[in-house]
């Protein structure tokens, strides 16, 4: 049972099924503000389900789920609008601004904190992966929203836009504090982000494990205690 | 080597000295084969009369109506179907029984319920583009992928927003692309729905060039058809070229 309902987000005894498969059993998960969450599980555990759930676009078949703010959300098959700029995707969020200079200075201001200054008038087929990502990280600072969720954001950048993104991100939420919830099958990413790592059993998933990682940023993937935490992440992700 | 721009004109020409080869040859007689100069003649005859400006406006002003009508309705109705699966199950049979359809049977219906005049080739022609026009609006928003939607949901997107901020600029690559090809298809059917019930328009042109064995000017429209309905391919197509259409469309 929750007892803390100062939390962020507060997931109470969720079970979720599709048809008659029994995907998530009973998972109590809990994620304070400004904290960041990321969740580790074999393939097909049912971690996007469980993000799914989160953002409201299923409903549990049991259980209680609360998420205490408004929420943006970057997709692993990546979310842009293909059909807008750079700085008008930057600018969906904030486009109920009454003040255009300000939201303008704004989208302006995202746009240079992703390094992404000059771009402003690109539309997404003509950026990299990475770039679509930094577009798509700007995309969900904008605004007055505090929780980010994450489904595998990174998963189809090469090794090297990789490695850059996530220092990136954790630049940005340095800068811009918000709540993460990041789902991921990629054990050194969760090393490199997480204040806490959840780890997730296979199906019906439930949660096997959760660990904090006390290491300082920047942190680097060959870092001893960062290899240490990996180790014990995927031992008990093949128990 | 020859520069591209060249290559499309000197196609032409080829085949334009094919045709006086042929005609030189008479293999068929001057009245069925036509030489080019006796096109060239009969279209300065029509020019002079301004019997061919007045034709091309007719057939013009039919189709931009027929074709304007269906859009009006089709985009909609598209859309509409294109995100409830129930009605879209229910309909879709009776769209694709009327698609499989040639327009060009509906022909004695035109003329029975709309007599002569304007009304029954502008019937024809939204006839022509309403069916393919709405099913192939149905499959676009069909297939927009779903994190659009997501996307526009997290953004709290909803009703006219949704629709003109994500959904039309999520389609309208492949809706400019199906009305090129419908505004095609009425440019065909146009000549033939001029044949019967009308009194001007480029397909009574023929049809009265024809009925005087006058193939020259018969040529003489078949020219200027195909002229324009090029041109006004060539304009839809500079839509594709907007950029933020391109993403649609691949590399061209």
């Amino acid at each position: 049972m929750v007892n803390n309902d100062h939390a962020h987000i507060i997931l109470e005894n969720v079970s979720f099924t599709y048809g008659n498969m029994k995907v998530l059993d009973n998972i109590t998960i809990e994620v304070r503000r400004g904290e960041r969450v990321v969740i580790v599980g074999p393939s097909g555990c049912g971690k996007t389900t469980l993000l799914n759930l989160l953002t409201g676009y299923l409903q549990p078949a049991s259980g209680r789920v609360k998420v205490t703010s408004s929420v943006r959300t970057v997709f692993q098959q990546g979310g842009l609008f293909p059909w807008l700029t750079v700085a008008e995707n930057v600018g969906i969020g904030l486009r109920h601004m009454k003040d255009i200079v300000r939201r303008d200075a704004e989208i302006q201001d995202l746009i240079n904190l992703v390094n992404l200054k000059g771009f402003e008038k690109y539309y997404p087929h003509e950026l990299s992966g990475g770039m679509k990502q930094r577009v798509e990280l700007a995309r969900v600072l904008a605004g007055t929203s505090d929780i980010i969720f994450m489904d595998e954001p990174f998963s189809s950048l090469d090794y090297l836009s990789r490695m850059e993104i996530r220092k990136e991100l954790i630049r940005l939420l340095d800068k811009r504090p918000k709540t993460l919830v990041m789902v991921t099958h990629d054990i050194d990413e969760a090393v490199q982000i997480a204040d806490r790592i959840i780890i997730l059993t296979s199906r019906p998933t439930s949660v096997c494990h959760e660990m904090y990682v006390k290491v300082a940023h920047p942190r680097h993937n060959t870092q001893p205690e960062l290899l240490e935490v990996a180790a014990h992440v995927m031992e008990k992700i093949l128990v | 080597m020859i520069h591209k721009n060249w290559l499309a004109p000197l196609a032409i020409l080829f085949i334009l000295v094919c045709w006086q080869v042929i005609s030189l040859l008479k293999i068929f007689p001057e009245y069925a084969f036509p030489s080019p100069l006796s096109v060239v003649k009969s279209f300065q005859e029509e020019l002079s009369t301004a019997r061919l400006l007045n034709d091309i406006v007719a057939s013009l002003w039919r189709v931009a109506i027929g074709f304007l009508s269906s859009a009006c309705l089709a985009i909609p109705i598209g859309l509409w179907l294109g995100r409830n699966r129930n009605w879209n199950t229910a309909i879709l049979p009776i769209l694709n029984f009327f698609r499989s359809l040639s327009p060009l049977a509906w022909i004695p219906f035109a003329i029975l319920w709309f007599h002569i005049g304007d009304k029954p080739a502008i019937f024809l022609i939204f006839l022509a583009t309403f069916f393919p026009l709405t099913l192939s609006v149905i499959s676009a928003v069909a297939t927009i992928p779903d994190i659009y939607f997501r996307v526009a949901r997290d953004h709290d997107y909803n009703g006219t927003e949704l629709l003109f901020k994500v959904t039309l600029p999520a389609i309208m690559p492949q809706l400019l692309t199906s009305m090129r090809i419908c505004y095609g298809i009425s440019w065909v059917v146009i000549v033939a729905a001029e044949m019967v019930g009308c009194q001007d328009g480029l397909g009574y042109g023929i049809w009265d060039a024809r009925n005087g064995l006058r193939l020259d000017t018969a040529v003489c429209y078949m020219i200027t058809i195909g002229t324009i309905g090029t041109g006004i391919d060539k304009l839809f197509q500079r839509f594709t070229k907007a950029d933020n259409l391109k993403w649609g469309y691949g590399k061209q």
